[in-house]
């Protein structure tokens, strides 16, 4: 190897061992979390016994619903550049596109049957 | 447009439809698992079947090539290792049947997502281009992941699927960036096109592909759990479910050897000298690590999943001696890696088997006196025990031998000598079970042994008899096909890939 | 006033995947190690967006695409694991999840 590439690459190893030490480092010679309880308790200004608590217990439909947005976004990602093109594309593009919807549609109807859309 | 190329994707094709159809039957109510297995085995036989009757091409052909632009490829090589990633397929379904019913907590879609890691792990091996690959690759990996931590309330396993998905990101992004770099030197991301650019261009004009192609060596040797990323397998074999434990110490590392054969192999062999150090010393370190590893496990899972990590090392020695000089080391990792899913498929598949038909034997005193209490299981296990170690007349031994005799002719005779250290050691490891099963007496009751029911055994003693068939060879029947069948198809599959 | 070069974009796009990989080492909140997998993806992105303008090629546009849809499924089997955890322990801090070590582990 010639001298340059040594020195680069020796420059490289040091930084990538440097770098993660000085992280665990500073992580464990600064000051350390201490939990009380005293500081974890909601902050309402004035009231100063608090009522119930806060964190209630979530429901994961919410999270359900957002990701099978996500998901089927992306499948509509997919249709725009195919949209903007369909006419050159022909038969075989409709094709095509159709088949991939068909293969999420297939993801839907599971959905659907495992009783993932029901909001009750 | 060619309509007969559909044979050469026929084996994708049922895997794909396979793994949709499970996916829409699985929450009828009415289709308990077991008659879910059964759909599962059909889709994996008919793909076995028909990869079966593209296995003799002498070249690699590309299927619907203008359709796919080149991206599928399907050759012997090929062909070879599909069917050893759909064998394993069917043995992950035929034994972890009766576990996935034992445990009530798995449901039917388990098979629909072991379809989609055939599928994702068959695409891997077809792949002509680098970007197919990585998608194959994700396919396979997030299947693995989602089986891995199935059980939602065990925080073990939900733990090594986490501890294996965030690794294996980082292992998959480092992918990507290399194809991307590779893309960036060469303008192309085919695997034939690399090979003709880096056959055509002086060394100095290389060095983006050569990063690129050292970062998708690091991504594999994460995947295979090489010496300094073999810690996550260790987590994430102990923290899944036996029978998924099974697929994926066999045939996902086999599958990931399929695909980077073909890419070094194709691409970089006349650059490989550029790896062969560190190779070395990874190969080194891998087998030293993991017999250390192995050797202190009081639990039976974990001993197993470093066991593997030596074997990792004895594959690496054959990857590291494959050089143009004898082509008897490119012949060796293809028939070592039959040897390897065999046994390491059938240790794993026994674990699974016994935890469900009698209870869980997590550590080696679990399983003390064991062949007083079941004797068929335990001559099973012994078997393969054996098959792992190398013992002669099992098919590990032969794989090892060829492995061997590769590093030697090629130079490396330092690697041979630290892989026949590390069998002496593994001899240690896989001897203290067999000891203790057959010359204790058990603390168990000895009542009448139960009989052996369902297709679990019946799986488990072809795999034993196949590793002992393999390892005796030709010279019992003549015309029945037995090691040399192997080798020779070992070596028409490697010759195959530089053809078409 | 800086002209936007080639090379701005590259190294622009390292720099990102190595703020992604920093992050996803060092940081112990479950959901920042996330956001660095996003972050080292998307740096990947824009590298291939860039690679395909100056080859003049539509390879690196179209593996740009296929690689947002692989990271929206990996964002869905991520956060569902996620979702998993956090109802057995309650806590976003990786350091408490550790069933899986053993005493002696090397």
């Amino acid at each position: 190897m010639s001298s340059q590439v040594f020195l680069a690459s020796s420059i490289i190893v040091v930084l990538v061992i440097a770098i993660p030490i000085l992280f665990l480092a500073t992580g464990k010679l600064g000051p350390k979390n201490k939990k009380q309880k005293e500081k974890n308790i909601s902050y309402e200004s004035g009231v100063t016994k608090s009522i119930g608590n806060s964190n209630n217990p979530f429901s994961v439909k919410f999270y359900l619903v957002a990701l099978l947005f996500v998901l089927f976004d992306v499948e509509i990602i997919f249709m725009f550049p195919w949209a903007v093109d369909v006419r050159e594309l022909g038969w075989f593009g409709i094709v095509e596109m159709f088949t991939f919807m068909a293969l999420l549609l297939a993801g839907l109807i599971y959905v659907y049957k495992a009783k993932a859309l029901t909001w009750q | 447009m060619k309509y007969d190329d559909i044979i050469y994707l026929l084996p994708l094709l049922s895997i794909g439809v396979g793994a949709i159809v499970l996916m829409l039957l699985s929450p009828i109510k009415k289709f308990s698992i077991d008659k879910l297995s059964w759909v599962a085995l059909f889709f994996l036989i008919v793909s076995f079947a028909t990869n079966a009757l593209n296995f003799g091409m002498v070249y690699s052909i590309a299927p619907y090539a203008h359709l796919f632009s080149y991206m599928l490829v399907s050759d012997t090589f090929s062909g070879y290792f599909n069917s050893i990633i759909i064998a394993g397929g069917i043995v992950t379904v035929l034994v972890g049947t009766h576990y996935f019913d034992k445990s009530n907590m798995l449901r039917g879609e388990v098979f629909s997502l072991l379809l989609f890691a055939v599928f994702g792990m068959l695409l891997l091996v077809q792949s002509n281009e680098l970007f197919t690959s990585f998608i194959a690759l994700e396919i396979a990996s997030i299947s693995l992941y989602v089986l891995i931590g199935f059980q939602k309330n065990n925080v073990r396993r939900i733990e090594g699927s986490f501890r294996y998905l965030i690794l294996g990101s980082m292992a998959s992004i480092m992918f990507l960036l290399g194809v991307t770099l590779i893309y960036a030197g060469t303008k192309s991301t085919n695997i034939l096109n690399i090979a003709s650019y880096l056959s055509s261009h002086k060394t100095e004009d290389m060095t983006l592909t050569i990063v690129g192609g050292t970062l998708i060596l690091i991504t594999f040797l994460f995947k295979i759990a090489a010496f300094p990323f073999q810690n996550w397998s260790m987590d994430a074999y102990e923290g899944a479910p036996l029978p998924i434990t099974a697929f994926m110490a066999s045939t996902f590392k086999v599958a990931i050897f399929g695909f980077i054969l073909r890419f070094v192999l194709v691409d970089f062999h006349e650059l490989k000298n550029i790896w062969s150090d560190i190779l070395f010393y990874v190969a080194i370190l891998t087998m030293i690590y993991g017999s250390f590893l192995a050797i202190f496990q009081t639990s039976l899972k974990r001993m197993l999943a470093a066991s593997s990590i030596v074997h990792t090392g004895y594959l690496l020695i054959a990857f590291v001696s494959i050089g143009s000089i004898g082509e008897s080391a490119a012949t060796s990792i293809i028939f070592y890696l039959i040897a390897y899913f065999l046994s390491s498929m059938g240790a794993f598949g026994m674990l699974s088997y016994i935890a469900s038909s009698d209870h869980l034997r997590v550590t080696y005193e679990d399983f003390r006196g064991f062949s007083h209490v079941r004797p068929y299981m335990a001559a099973m296990m012994s078997i393969f025990l054996l098959s792992l170690a190398g013992i002669p007349s099992t098919i590990g031994f032969i794989g090892k031998f060829y492995i061997f005799i590769g590093a030697i002719e090629s130079g490396y005779t330092i690697l041979a000598i630290v892989g026949i250290l590390a069998t002496f050691v593994s001899v240690y490891y896989y001897f203290k079970l067999i000891a203790l099963m057959y010359f204790y007496p058990s603390p168990e009751m000895k009542g009448k042994i139960p009989p052996l029911r369902g297709i679990p055994p019946l799986v488990i003693g072809i795999m034993a008899i196949l590793i002992i068939w393999g390892g005796i060879g030709n010279t019992l029947v003549s015309y029945f096909p037995g090691i040399d069948f192997l080798i020779d198809t070992a070596k028409f599959a490697y010759q195959s890939l530089f053809m078409g | 006033m800086i002209e936007a070069s080639f090379m701005s974009y590259i190294s622009l796009s390292i720099l990102l995947f190595s703020i992604g990989i920093i992050g996803l080492i060092s940081r112990k909140n479950i959901f920042i190690i996330y956001m660095s997998i996003e972050l080292m993806l998307n740096a990947i992105n824009l590298m291939l967006v860039t690679l395909s303008k100056y080859f003049s090629s539509m390879d690196g546009q179209i593996i740009a695409m296929m690689v947002m849809a692989i990271a929206a499924s990996e964002a869905a089997v991520f956060l569902s694991l996620i979702v998993a955890m956090f109802r057995l322990k309650h806590s976003l801090n990786i350091d408490d999840y550790n069933a899986l070590k053993q005493k002696g582990t090397l």
